[in-house]
């Protein structure tokens, strides 16, 4: 469960951002919606924590994020919560495999083999798993990075307009995926988009512009 | 996956890029390390050469060239002195002990030097086969010369005169050796030794046949001071090359050495002072080549600082998504000071490695003659300075765009996209 209270961001002294108050619940995913510049992906970075809230409480499970220490909330960050943002980016560096390996790491969890192989054939990867970032397809790099977001088994997962750049039958692959693993995770899963096409397959909204 | 893969993927993403840095880097501890195996060594062989001699007394002329050509044997020597004056100087109260020497004569390069069996103990030179010399024309072979011309104890040759291979043959007398000496990691090691009046009797042959041999069944007369079994009736005129001394105390620093030089027709030249000034001299040299290496090193540290800085630029995503994922920015900002100390850290293995390796093969490939050993495989205290002042260098580089890590904002790097 993710509550958000009071919540206000300041980009600066014209900018300020005012979120209404919400709880997701853990089995209703979520559209964020609105224009550009509505602050669709800062309400994002905020629930994720890479943005302070300038006022109001965000709380994700019983954690309020925003009273965490920076090391804090950036371990938190690591095991609870996934990302998908709109380009598929992998460190170039490292190989297929090597990339979720980094994950686990980062976030401070013991290196396991068997869940990395486990998430990679659940998303028809497995093949992959040694290949260079760079030799794979769109579509491979797409599932490469969801399956780094549901790695770590997270409570939430934030999709930053996971579908915009994408073509309709892709776009409906992406987004079953996503709502597949999240299902099977057990995460809420929260999209930011002004993709119009994902209104049929998500159901509860939270529309920024009419804030 | 630890911060060490980390930053050694991205070290092997731009193999170029980080192969340069580390041989930069690696010719530039390679030249430093040389330079102070070379210079520590050379002082340590010219301090074993130089001890227990105080002061030498050649033939008026340079004091640096008695010096080089007395005690290290690479000079040619500045003429003779007079036996009488040598005798007269050796029993002066301040001069506790006085070594002289004969030069003149080599075999295949190698020095015949004409002397006293103190000179041997004086460097603690002990036999390694054989017995020393005892009749005329017996030679006492040292190290490596008996090494490197396979000379054995019975072995018979003639010198030529001069001191390179070019001089002329004295084919009338043969030396035979008797003996051979252990290594003593100094000059001796490549000197042929043999009495002083040894020396004389070659030199007999050609154009001083008035000394002849009614002198040699002389008896009577003052011993030699010098020259133990020399009676100096009738032998007046004689002439060796120099004279090492030892002083009774310091006073002698002071008083001998002015005594000779305005008293005699002698020299003095004392091997603390000469070699010190031959320092001062190569030391120029040797500076130069310190320079440049240290431009070197800040080329490859300025190079590292370049290469994380514009990768910094591409990076930046990529660190932003480490950090999406949990990454703390202290983790991050190691993983980067990592990849420079990584680069400057195997650059200072390779160049010590790579250094010690040149002064092995330099050691094996110096000509015989030359008066320096090297132990390429010694490690020196100086090193451990070099590798820490390395691993300070790639800090120091990495540094600055480590520190760009906490100033990024990542929301906004990640909203770019």
């Amino acid at each position: 469960m993710v509550r958000i209270d009071n919540l206000s961001y300041r980009h600066n002294e014209t900018n300020v951002l005012n979120f209404s108050n919400r709880v997701f619940e853990p089995d209703a995913h979520t559209l964020i919606l609105g224009q550009s510049g509505s602050g669709k992906t800062t309400l994002l970075h905020l629930l994720g924590g890479l943005l302070r809230p300038t006022a109001g409480s965000i709380v994700i499970g019983d954690i309020e994020i925003h009273n965490l220490k920076p090391a804090q909330l950036d371990h938190f960050r690591g095991k609870n919560i996934g990302f998908v943002f709109q380009t598929p980016h992998l460190i170039q560096a490292m190989n297929v495999e090597e990339n979720l390996f980094l994950a686990q790491y980062l976030a401070g969890l013991p290196k396991d083999r068997n869940r990395v192989k486990e998430v990679l054939e659940k998303l028809n990867l497995s093949a992959k798993s040694k290949s260079r970032v760079f030799a794979l397809s769109e579509g491979q790099a797409q599932r490469v990075v969801l399956a780094r977001a549901i790695l770590n088994r997270p409570q939430l997962i934030l999709a930053d307009e996971p579908t915009s750049s994408l073509d309709d039958k892709h776009c409906d692959r992406v987004i079953n995926l996503l709502l597949e693993q999240a299902q099977a995770h057990g995460a809420c899963l929260i999209i930011a988009t002004h993709d119009q096409r994902l209104k049929n397959k998500i159901t509860h909204q939270m529309d920024l512009s009419a804030a | 996956m630890n911060i060490f893969k980390i930053s050694i993927s991205y070290l092997a993403a731009k193999p170029l890029n980080t192969f340069l840095n580390v041989v930069l880097f690696t010719f530039g501890i390679f030249i430093i390390v040389i330079l102070i195996l070379f210079s520590r060594q050379l002082e340590d062989q010219l301090a074993r050469n130089t001890e227990g001699v105080d002061l030498v007394a050649g033939a008026k002329g340079s004091p640096l060239q008695i010096i080089l050509c007395n005690i290290f044997h690479v000079d040619f020597p500045t003429g003779n002195i007079s036996l009488k004056e040598a005798e007269k100087l050796a029993k002066n109260p301040q001069v506790k002990k006085a070594i002289p020497l004969a030069l003149g004569d080599s075999y295949r390069a190698y020095r015949i030097v004409g002397s006293t069996v103190d000179y041997l103990t004086l460097y603690g030179a002990a036999l390694a086969e054989g017995k020393l010399w005892e009749g005329s024309l017996e030679v006492v072979a040292g190290a490596n010369v008996a090494r490197t011309l396979g000379i054995r104890v019975g072995d018979q040759f003639a010198s030529q005169h001069g001191l390179s291979e070019a001089g002329a043959l004295h084919e009338h007398d043969q030396f035979t050796v008797v003996g051979i000496l252990r290594s003593t990691n100094t000059v001796l090691d490549n000197l042929i030794l043999t009495a002083v009046q040894s020396v004389w009797e070659v030199h007999e042959e050609h154009g001083e046949e008035e000394h002849g041999h009614e002198h040699e069944e002389e008896v009577d007369g003052e011993a030699s001071r010098l020259i133990p079994g020399l009676y100096l009736e009738g032998e007046e005129d004689r002439e060796i090359t120099s004279l090492l001394m030892q002083f009774r105390s310091p006073m002698g620093a002071v008083m001998l050495p002015r005594m000779i030089n305005d008293n005699t027709n002698m020299q003095a030249a004392s091997p603390a002072f000469e070699t010190a000034r031959l320092f001062s001299i190569v030391g120029v040299g040797v500076e130069v080549v310190q320079g440049f290496a240290v431009v070197i090193i800040f080329i490859a540290a300025l190079s590292i600082f370049i290469a994380l800085y514009s990768a910094l630029k591409e990076r930046s995503y990529d660190l932003a998504i480490m950090r999406s994922l949990g990454a703390t920015r202290a983790r991050l900002f190691f993983s980067i000071i990592l990849e420079g100390m990584l680069i400057t850290l195997v650059g200072s293995l390779l160049g010590f490695l790579l250094g010690h390796l040149a002064v092995v093969l330099l050691g094996t490939y110096l000509p015989s003659g030359a008066q320096t050993s090297l132990a390429g495989w010694k490690f020196l205290n100086e090193e451990w300075w070099v590798l820490l002042g390395g691993l300070t260098i790639g800090f120091v580089a990495a540094l600055i765009p480590a520190i760009q890590i906490f100033r990024t904002d990542i929301s906004k790097v990640l909203a770019k996209g």
